[in-house]
């Protein structure tokens, strides 16, 4: 099997692309010049899919909340030990983390790499769930709960993903709570890992000074060794979602300095294809910036009137079947803040976005695009996600620099429509 | 591949340090002017770079200055304070896109070191001084980042920490200033200081990039012909006599689901001494790494903390352990951290565990010669410390550091202050297991 190479010519780079018979897709990007080589081994599975059918059964599944985190978690466990302690001895740093649709085993290093990359290979493909392994686990788990619940930004963006959505599993914090992790035992982590974590789930990128035959070899030599078989894609079943809020604000009191505020605008991209949803994410990533980026209107008097500050963000996001806008950051006034926002987006929505601005950000975001691609932990991770979303990190810049202003300030009118606004607010206790 | 600086000196105490490389997709440029820390001018020289930021003559509001960055190519321009040791620096960040990768020719470098230029030389003023508008915005938002400091637990306990442990040194001054002169900032006395600051700082601007050094060397002389006085040289870090000072213990109560355990230590070697390479080893056998034995006993064995981990401020000599904990695990956590830095006192680590800590170091300082803005760093933290450290010599220094090195280091190690933040004792542990 030969590679596909992509290239990207305003970047004047290429990745060499291809799947092997059992479905694992590998995408190698030679950097040379860079000391540090980095590898990140991926599946598509996180903390959306708690419902899902077996390959070869009918019966629905259901698994406890924050369980694709605990595997995570989990997997760090090996027979000898921790895999830490095989990494630590190569050089090698190696971590992982967990989405809601993806989780990510990954390493960088600047000396023996070959090494370390059979390590990462080996240990994600070799669970090791132990009773006890799960014990330790969840006292660990529960400490990682409780810091974020003491961090007011993460209650915020929880709440609101929590009157974003009625039924969607993205409403579900991805940890878990610490009653849903007790409920997690090793046998049910096995059924986990042998539906979502089998080669035709999953992709490897890797990025550095290294040969891309070489690492194919490696990855191939690998996978042949484990005996799979090819396998029909996994069924997820999510519940269905309303287009509507399920609740138009949320407030919450915490130990904070000041009060907090974001607002969401639901995307009903379930409706859409997938070339439509990564539109939808360039478009609606230009639109923020045009409208509510440092050089707009919006921001200055909203800055000027003291109700934000540079800590003041606006992005998309977008998952497999869930997409939305988050606007916000701390504020000294949220019901002054949330007025003049709506307002100024209502005036945007008239008004439309001019010509001029839209080329402006287009400017700027091409040349932070090609900044970002200083860092390999970008490339490796950009480029998983767009692909497991069916897009491209190279198709990005493309899509970006195609934008019209019609298509613009079309989406702009149908997105940011204050019925489908949900607001979090958190107060300091 | 090395990447290398270049020092020019541009004119007195002003120095141009460029790194002539290919490997970016950008131009990294870093403007630092260097001060030493002390209670009576920290909050005005805080606020300096903040107000420098929102307007120049020119371009007189920050919406103005964001169009003509996105114009740039979305050249990315930050501000920032930094606190290196007992040092508090101004520092300008702007980094534009390598010409090379652009879909038109465009002269992004010098057009960079000119705004940098407006932004210190011509900056939006009335009545000859700051605007009083910008500063007083700009002082509030400095107060306010301080105290959102609670918003993040462990940032807020190692701060506190900091600040209790090194009362009465500048060293527990915080980088933004005082909350309470943040309140009184006059822009008139604000502008007599940057003139000051302007005149008498050490300068050091550095250029990481596709550039050739004499070029840039014109530009710089071209666009920032900063006014130059008598340069006044920060004085080194105080170092408390270790023998004056007993262990302290701080609680602090607030509404917290975790409980945030931070202990200080003073080092007694710093980052200009021979030993430093040994001082990181301890460091990272002790709580650097995910090997290290913070995480593998607080965190794997115990099953008491997400985060276990030490970190040195090897400018001033001081070393902190963070972990967050069950509060009622409070005792347990304590004995456990303790153990471990006895256990490096009378050097019980395995052959092992130094290997590993020194492949992991290797592995760090090597990652960091493939981004700009840790290359720019770590030549700057060698010139405030007078000692810069090419990177072969840090690597060669870390291959010989022996175990003995390492014992000799933790025994210069003492414990200071020790601060807990937990939640009020009525609330503790109701959902404790």
């Amino acid at each position: 099997m030969g590679w596909r190479t992509l290239h990207s010519d305003l970047l004047q780079e290429r990745v060499l692309y291809t799947k092997l018979d059992v479905g694992l897709e590998v995408f190698v990007m030679p950097r040379p010049g860079f000391h540090k080589r980095y590898a990140v081994f991926s599946t598509r599975y996180g903390s959306i899919d708690n419902r899902f059918r077996r390959p070869g059964s009918d019966a629905v599944t259901e698994v406890p909340d924050g369980i694709a985190h605990f595997l995570e978690h989990q997997l760090f466990e090996d027979e000898e030990g921790h895999v830490f302690d095989g990494f630590a001895a190569l050089g090698a740093s190696v971590n992982a983390y967990t989405s809601h649709t993806m989780t990510s085993y990954l390493f960088s290093t600047t000396d023996n790499f070959e090494q370390a990359f059979d390590r990462l290979l080996d240990f994600v493909q070799a669970p090791h769930f132990t009773p006890e392994g799960v014990r330790k686990e969840i006292g660990i788990i529960e400490q990682e709960i409780r810091m974020y619940e003491d961090q007011p930004r993460h209650r915020l963006a929880l709440n609101l993903l929590q009157a974003l959505y009625h039924v969607h599993p993205v409403r579900i914090d991805i940890a878990g709570t610490v009653d849903s992790i007790r409920r997690i035992d090793a046998e049910t982590l096995y059924v986990c890992y042998d539906t979502f974590y089998h080669p035709s789930n999953m992709a490897v990128f890797v990025v550095g000074d290294v040969d891309p035959d070489t690492v194919l070899a490696q990855v191939e030599a690998d996978v042949a060794g484990r005996g799979y078989s090819p396998r029909p894609a996994v069924e997820r079943t999510y519940p269905d979602e309303p287009e509507t809020v399920a609740q138009s604000r949320v407030e919450a009191r915490l130990a904070a300095a000041r009060p907090l505020y974001a607002v969401g605008f639901k995307d009903p991209v379930w409706a859409m294809s997938e070339a439509e949803r990564l539109r939808a994410e360039v478009e609606t990533s230009l639109v923020l910036s045009a409208s509510l980026g440092r050089s707009s209107r919006l921001y200055q008097e909203l800055y000027d009137a003291d109700l934000i500050d540079d800590g003041f963000s606006a992005r998309y996001q977008l998952g497999t079947n869930f997409g939305h806008t988050v606007i916000g950051g701390e504020t000294q006034d949220p019901d002054a803040l949330h007025a003049r926002l709506l307002e100024g987006l209502e005036r945007l929505r008239e008004e439309g976005l001019d010509e001029g601005d839209l080329r402006r950000v287009q400017r700027q975001a091409v040349g932070e695009f090609v900044q970002m691609f200083n860092s390999l932990e970008f490339i490796a991770n950009g480029f998983l996600y767009y692909h497991f979303l069916g897009g491209s990190l190279f198709g990005y810049l493309s899509e970006l620099q195609a934008v019209t202003v019609d298509e613009a300030n079309r989406r702009l009118r149908e997105h940011f429509h204050p019925d489908r606004a949900a607001v979090s607010i958190v107060r300091p206790a | 591949m090395q990447i290398e600086f270049e020092s020019i000196a541009i004119d007195r105490g002003f120095t141009l340090h460029v790194a002539p490389t290919d490997k970016f997709k950008t131009t990294s440029i870093r403007l630092v002017l260097r001060r030493s820390l002390r209670a009576d001018s920290h909050t005005q020289t805080a606020v300096i770079p903040f107000v420098l930021r929102r307007g120049t003559r020119e371009l007189p509001t920050a919406r103005d200055i964001a169009r003509h960055l996105e114009n740039l190519y979305g050249a990315e321009f930050a501000v920032d304070v930094n606190k290196i040791g007992e040092t508090q620096n101004i520092e300008l960040f702007l980094d534009v896109v390598n010409e090379r990768f652009l879909p038109e020719e465009l002269p992004l470098t010098e057009a960079a070191l000119a705004f940098l230029g407006q932004v210190t030389l011509d900056p939006a003023i009335e009545d000859g001084v700051f605007r009083r508008d910008y500063v007083a915005q700009e002082a509030e938002a400095l107060r306010r980042r301080i105290e959102s400091l609670i918003n993040n637990k462990p940032q807020y306990a190692l701060n506190r920490l900091r600040q209790e442990m090194c009362s009465g040194e500048p060293f527990g001054l915080h980088k933004y200033g005082d909350v309470e002169q943040l309140r009184h900032v006059a822009p008139a006395e604000l502008w007599a200081h940057y003139r000051h600051v302007l005149a008498t700082s050490p300068v050091d601007v550095f250029v990481v990039g596709p550039v050739d050094p004499g070029q840039v060397a014109g530009w710089v002389r071209e666009h920032l012909a900063l006014p130059r006085g008598e340069v006044e040289m920060p004085p080194a870090v105080a170092v408390p006599d270790p023998a004056a000072r007993t262990e302290r213990l701080i609680f602090e109560e607030q509404p917290v689901q975790q409980g945030v355990l931070a202990l200080g230590y003073r080092t007694g070697t710093r980052y200009p001494d021979d030993d430093y390479a040994a001082l990181l080893m301890y460091n990272g056998l002790l709580g650097g790494f995910p090997h290290s034995k913070l995480f593998v006993n607080v965190r794997e064995r115990a099953s008491l903390a997400y985060f276990a981990s030490s970190q040195l401020e090897a400018s001033k000599g001081v070393l902190w352990v963070v972990a967050g904990i069950p509060v009622e695990k409070y005792e347990q956590a304590l004995a456990i951290i303790r153990e471990q830095v006895e256990a490096m006192g009378s050097g019980r680590f395995t052959d092992q565990e130094l290997e590993n800590t020194r492949k992991g170091l290797i592995n760090g300082v090597l990652s960091a010669q493939d981004s700009p803005g840790r290359i720019i760093g770590g030549r700057l933290v060698g010139i405030v410390n007078g000692r810069v450290r090419p990177v072969q010599e840090v690597l060669a220094a870390l291959r010989r550091v022996t175990r003995d090195d390492v014992v000799r280091v933790a025994a210069r190690i003492r414990p200071d202050t020790v601060f807990f933040l937990r939640a009020p004792q009525a609330a503790s542990g109701k959902e404790g297991h």
